[in-house]
This record gives structure tokens, sequence and C-alpha cells, in this order.
């Protein structure tokens, strides 16, 4: 899964962008792990999101908040990240001049910001909106449906990761929303947390802290 | 306990006064039906809206259908407290001690005005009067006088239905009310919308109903908040005296050095003042049920106002009070020359914390603590409606499944998070966006002839192109059409439609559905 593109997991005081028309789903596979550990998501004017995709994704509702930030998306912007590990934004609203604003702010506060471009909104010279790491979604492919028959079951496709860092593109194939318990044995409650940080002086290395968000 | 009650010399006597379209009147006039919505549902209308069949509660889709050529606005929370301050203030020069419920409704203690003005009836009067001279007569309000705030909350709501004041002798409340439905227990707030819920289940649906049980039952089968309800049914104190006053009720100040001029920098100050007096009372086991909030600007200027909520403060609550109240006393153009050098919040009435109230943004972790105290900080930055957390709700269309509710309104702390599995409803995977408002979308066979759905639940013929946004694309594969009929039953509210998954050549995958011959975007899979 994601491992395979981001070998270095979500990391905190990174921009990903997440691209084709299944941005959606891969900024979500992206941070459910986080929000499932203990972090809390914010979705900035993603109004038109169905929450019922969160329950999809196995991440928690009660960690998660939708914010409307109208006109003063900068400000609103900056009391997000004091208060949330992973902030998702359309790319519509991250753009040009604040993403050079705000790209300060968001190394600073440890946020991971995802950005979701579904509609290819960001152009490749914006380098200050094109973020650290692009996620791409091509060759999708839907099981269950034929013509006229079944109904859509599950989606695969394959995952680019390019970044300005990463010497060549990764990719991974990957079913997105993922099967159940795809994440193993993760119950919501927050007894968890506790259960978690022993974990990390435990075993630093194990695969689910590299989807808890990592300082850098 | 006595069910119907005698009259009992501790429930002081409460006049409620209610505007019951408030949001809809502080709106500039239109020339169309006006309807105002909070949270996607309807909470109030002009009458001509009224008359073509909006229901508060409705969603938008489902108010225009009933009134198409309505102008529909989002709820305004500082007009409706701007345009209330005047009723407000034209109320306590004549009796002082008003509390605010919220925007369009307050209370006042009934004791030394009915002396004052030698009977109830009077007093009515006068605030009848009062409240009339400054909105005019057109507007309308209901009054109601009962024993203790929730049962006069009742009697005001009932009394704007039927256009004159209610008032409940003492003692008679459960007599009074006995036919109501409990729903209104939860329109005043004493009452969970599940506890009601559940009661209707039961078969309890009446008032009366719930009275008429056996308060030890009502406890050990519902806990405390059914208690809570079952008191107000029943005309008891709904907060009996608690045995454990604290010594001293709790008050924090907050003066500024350099006089601060506009209003959010001092709503943000009274976010760390709202946490501080939340978390002591927290500590000793209380919840606030009243708060006075004053501020004061250099020119010795001062506001002051009594704030009831009987769910109890959570710190947004507390908040959402002190920025209604510096808006509409900012805003009023004559009252303020100067900045504001000194805020403070008094608590002036707590109650033990019965379990109802529990905050939302529990602190189980550092992070929650963190999100807790941003969320607080949105709040004042976009309001309460820009603030929101998704919340399961239940229904077959990708639309009435989930959605998504203030923080401010959001108290519990239950963690749904599954719904119920309510047969007829697309499965898994769900769409991810839903559009917010219609989408039209075409489909077209190979002829480019719009496609249909029989009576029978069947396609006029095979759908291969699909126009959405005037975009044109080729379907690569489809499934359905599944037919749905909701609400066969209620004449503005039923459904009839078919619904069609579409995968398009790029790869996207949609949920359409065919409403009176005409598909439109339901989701999308992105």
């Amino acid at each position: 899964m994601y491992a395979e593109v981001l070998p270095a997991g979500l990391l905190r005081g990174q921009v990903v962008t997440c691209r084709g028309p299944a941005a959606y789903s891969i900024g979500l596979g992206l941070v459910a792990r986080a929000v499932a550990v203990g972090s809390w998501l914010a979705m900035v004017d993603l109004d038109q999101f169905s929450p019922e995709a969160l329950v999809e994704f196995d991440i928690p509702l009660h960690r998660v908040v939708g914010v409307s930030a109208g006109d003063d998306l900068a400000n609103v912007l900056s009391a997000v990240f004091d208060g949330f590990d992973a902030v998702m934004i359309p790319a519509s609203r991250y753009r040009g001049a604040l993403a050079r604003r705000i790209a300060q702010r968001i190394r600073a506060k440890g946020v991971a910001l995802v950005v979701i471009d579904d509609n290819s909104e960001i152009r490749v010279d914006d380098t200050a909106s094109l973020g650290d790491i692009e996620l791409a979604g091509t060759d999708i492919r839907w099981e269950g449906i034929g013509w006229g028959a079944g109904r859509l079951l599950a989606r695969y496709l394959t995952v680019t990761s390019t970044g300005r860092r990463s010497p060549r593109p990764l990719q991974s194939e990957m079913q997105l929303p993922p099967e159940n318990d795809v994440y193993g044995e993760w119950s919501h409650d927050d007894q968890t947390n506790g259960v978690v940080d022993e974990l990390i002086d435990r075993s630093p290395d194990s695969e689910e802290l590299r989807w808890r968000l990592r300082v850098v | 306990m006595a069910a119907s009650g005698g009259v009992s010399s501790s429930v002081p006597r409460v006049l409620t006064l209610w505007c019951p379209e408030w949001p809809a009147y502080v709106v500039p006039p239109v020339q169309e039906p006006l309807i105002v919505l909070d949270q996607h549902r309807v909470i109030a209308a002009c009458p001509r809206a009224r008359h073509a069949g909006v229901r508060t509660g409705d969603r938008r889709r489902t108010a225009l259908r009933a009134c198409p050529n309505a102008t529909v606005v989002p709820r305004d929370y500082s007009a409706e407290v701007q345009a209330f301050e005047r009723v407000v203030s034209a109320v306590a020069e004549i009796i002082p001690l008003v509390e605010l419920l919220e925007p369009g409704s307050l209370c006042l203690d009934m004791r030394g005005p009915t002396r004052y003005f030698g009977g109830e009836r009077f007093v009515v009067d006068h605030v009848r009067s009062v409240v009339e001279n400054q909105l005019g007569a057109e507007v309308p309000i209901g009054i109601g006088i009962a024993d203790g705030r929730a049962a006069s909350a009742i009697a005001a709501r009932r009394s704007g239905a039927v256009h004159r004041p209610v008032i409940v002798e003492p003692g008679r409340t459960a007599a009074a009310f006995t036919t109501m439905s409990l729903r209104w227990l939860h329109a005043i707030g004493e009452m969970s919308i599940e506890l009601v819920e559940l009661l209707d289940r039961l078969g309890i649906r009446a008032v009366g109903d719930l009275a008429a049980l056996n308060e030890r039952d009502v406890l050990t089968r519902f806990g405390l908040p059914g208690v809570r309800a079952y008191r107000v049914a029943t005309g008891a104190d709904e907060r009996p005296l608690s045995s454990v006053a604290p010594l001293q009720l709790p008050e924090r100040e907050r003066r500024f050095e350099e006089p601060v001029l506009s209003v959010t920098p001092v709503v943000f100050s009274a976010r760390e003042l709202a946490a501080e007096l939340v978390q002591e009372l927290a500590m000793e086991g209380l919840v606030c049920t009243r708060i006075t909030v004053a501020a004061e600007t250099e020119h010795s200027e001062r506001t002051e106002r009594h704030w009831y909520r009987s769910e109890g403060f959570t710190a947004a609550a507390m908040i959402d009070r002190v920025r209604w109240q510096l808006d509409a006393w900012i805003n009023e153009s004559s009252a303020v020359s100067a900045g504001v050098i000194v805020l403070r919040i008094s608590v002036t009435a707590v109650r033990p914390d019965d379990g109802v109230q529990q905050g939302f943004w529990g602190g189980a972790s550092e992070a929650d603590g963190r999100a807790a105290r941003a969320v607080a900080r949105l709040v004042t930055l976009c309001g309460p409606e820009g603030v929101r957390v998704p919340m399961p709700i239940g229904g077959r269309l990708p639309e009435d499944r989930y959605g998504w509710v203030s923080t401010t309104v959001v108290d519990t702390d239950h963690h749904v998070e599954a719904l119920a599995p309510w047969p007829g409803s697309v499965v898994r995977p769900a769409p991810v966006i839903v559009p917010t408002d219609e989408i039209m979308v075409e489909v077209l066979n190979d002829r480019g002839e719009s496609v249909g759905v029989s009576g029978r639940g069947e396609m006029t013929s095979d759908p291969v192109c699909v126009v959405i946004g005037g975009q044109s694309c080729r379907v690569v594969a489809w499934a359905g059409p599944w037919p749905l009929i909701e609400r066969w039953w209620d004449d503005r509210r039923r459904r009839r439609l078919a619904r069609l998954q579409v995968v398009l050549e790029d790869g996207s995958a949609h949920l359409l559905a065919v409403e009176r011959q005409r598909w439109h975007l339901m989701g999308t899979h992105s």
C-alpha cells in the first residue's frame, strides 16, 4: 500500500498533493492511520465531502472537523494548524500566493497538509502549491460492475508518487477504499492512544509507527 | 412523588417570551417567500412559505419543492441578537433581571413583577405592549407563564401557535400539557432527540404519558436524563436544589491594558475565561446553567446580560453568548464610544453534572486538548456554522446518511459511527462527493437520445454517454437501475427515483438518479 510510494510515511511539515479522479480516496487513505491512532483531521472547505467515506476508510468520525473558512482563509488556516495534525484542503483554495505564505507555518507547526486536486487545477510550474510529494492515481479499474449488471464493489488503481527530493517515481497497486480490516485490529476507542505511545518506546520501527505522523 | 403534583412553593413562576419565526424577521424584507436555513435544515420561514407547506426541519431541497420561488438565506446569529437587543432593553426597562435564552427568546422571574403590576395578566399585558411597540404588531410572539423555566418555555411555544398568551395556573403544569407531544421537550432543550425517539417507540408520545409513569421506574429505565424530562412533564422543579452548594460561584475577569476596538480579540480572550470556568466547575462535578456576561468601555459604558441554558454551558456555548452580546452591543450605534477595557463572565447558577452534559471535546490526550482549543478559536473566526463535525443520521440516499453538524450544538460524546442497515440504500463503497446543490446531468443512448427508466424499473435503452457540467463522457460500465420509493404516505417528503451507477472512460464513477424524468448527480466516487 502506501509504504511503497511513501517509504518514510506521512511526515509532519509535508505537503502532499493528490491528483486524478481518485484524489479524495488517495488522500483519505493517506491520513486514515494517523487519525485512527489519535491525530485530528481538519477538512477545510470540502463542503461536498460525504462523511460516509470516512467510515469506509476506518477514520473515526469524532476526530474529524469540517471548517468552512470563508474569505479569511490565511487566518483560519493558521488557527487550524495550531490544533490539527492533518489538514485536507481542495486545490482551488491552496494556490499561488497563499501557498507561499503558509508554507513556513506548515513546517513550523508540523502539520501534514493534503491537497486534493481532482481537476488538475495546480499547474506544474506553480512550485509553491505543488507540494513536496505528488500522489497521482491512474489506471483505475472498478470491479463488480459490468454492462448493465452487478454493482461497484472495489476500485483498484496504481498510485504514483513523484517529488522534489525523490530520485525516481515510486508506484504501488492498491485498493481504495481498502477492504475491511486491512489495517489489522485497530479499534477506534481512545484507549488505544496510550497503547500506541508505549509502542513508540519499544519498537520504533514497527509498521504502525510509520503511519503515525512523524516529526521531521 | 405525586404524579400531577400539588402546588410546590419551591418552583418559581417564570414568564417566557418567544418569537416563533425570529430568524426570518431579522432578514431584510424580500419580494419572494423567505426560508431561513441552519445546518441545511429549515429553522424559520415567513408566513407565505409556511402556507406553501414549508416545515421546520425540512432540507433545502424538500423546502424548495414545496415553495419553489422562495429566497433561501442562511441563519445570521449576530443580526438576530442585534435585532432582539431592542426588545431586551425595552423589557428590562419595566422588569429588571431579564434572562436571555437564545436570540428571540427570553425569560423573567415573575415573583417581583406580579406583585408590582398586580397580577400575572397585567404583567403579560405590559410585556406584550412593550414588545409590540418595538417590533410592530405583525411579528408573532408567544408569551407563556408557568411553574419553572421548562414549563413556561412550553407555554410560550403553545402561545405562539394559538396567538394568545398562555398562563398555566400554579401546580397545573401536568394537566395543561397532557396531550402535547414530547418533541416539545426536545424543542426547549430538556430532552435529547434520542430519548424522545426511544420513548416514541415505546408508545410514550405525549407529555401526559410520561407523567403517568412512576418516577422510580423512569429512573431505572432511562437514568437521569429520563428523570429530568419526567420532572418537567409532571411540573415538578426541573432542577431540585442541590444539597452540595458550592461556597462561592466562580467569576473570571479580563482587563485589557489597551482598549480593544473590535469584537474578535475580546471574544478570543473570552475563550480562555470560558475554558477556565468550565474546567473549574467540572473539577467539582458541576455545570453552570446561568451566566452573566458584562463588558465595559473606557468611557464606562456597560453591557450586562444574563444567559440561561438548561443543558448547561460548554465553553463553546459561553463564547457564543459573549460574541452575540458584544456584536449586538457594538453595532448599536449610540451605545459604544470607546474601546472595551473589561470583560467579565460570572457564573450565577450551577447544577450537578448529571452525566447528560459531557464535554464532547473530552480531553483524552494532548492532541484532543489541542484540537478542542483550535475548534473554539475557529468558532470565533468562522462562526458556529463554519465549524462542523460529521455525524451519522440515517437514510437510503447518500445525502441523507451522514451530515455535518455545527460543533456548538454537539454536546454529547456518544460515538455512534455506524448506521443501521437501511435496506434499499446503495451499499459500500459510498460516493465521496455528494453535491449540496442539484447538478443536472444528461444520460444518452447510442443515438444521442435521452435514456429513461420505465415504470417497471428497466432502462429504456443502454446508456452510452453521460453529460456532466457540459462535458460529455463515454460510459464504460453501468449498473442499475435501482428504484426507490420513500415516504409514499407523506405528500411533501415522498420521493420516487431510480439510481444508476456509471463508470466513465477516465475511471471516475458516479451515482446518478432519475427523478421526475430528470437525471441528476447524486454522488461521485473520487
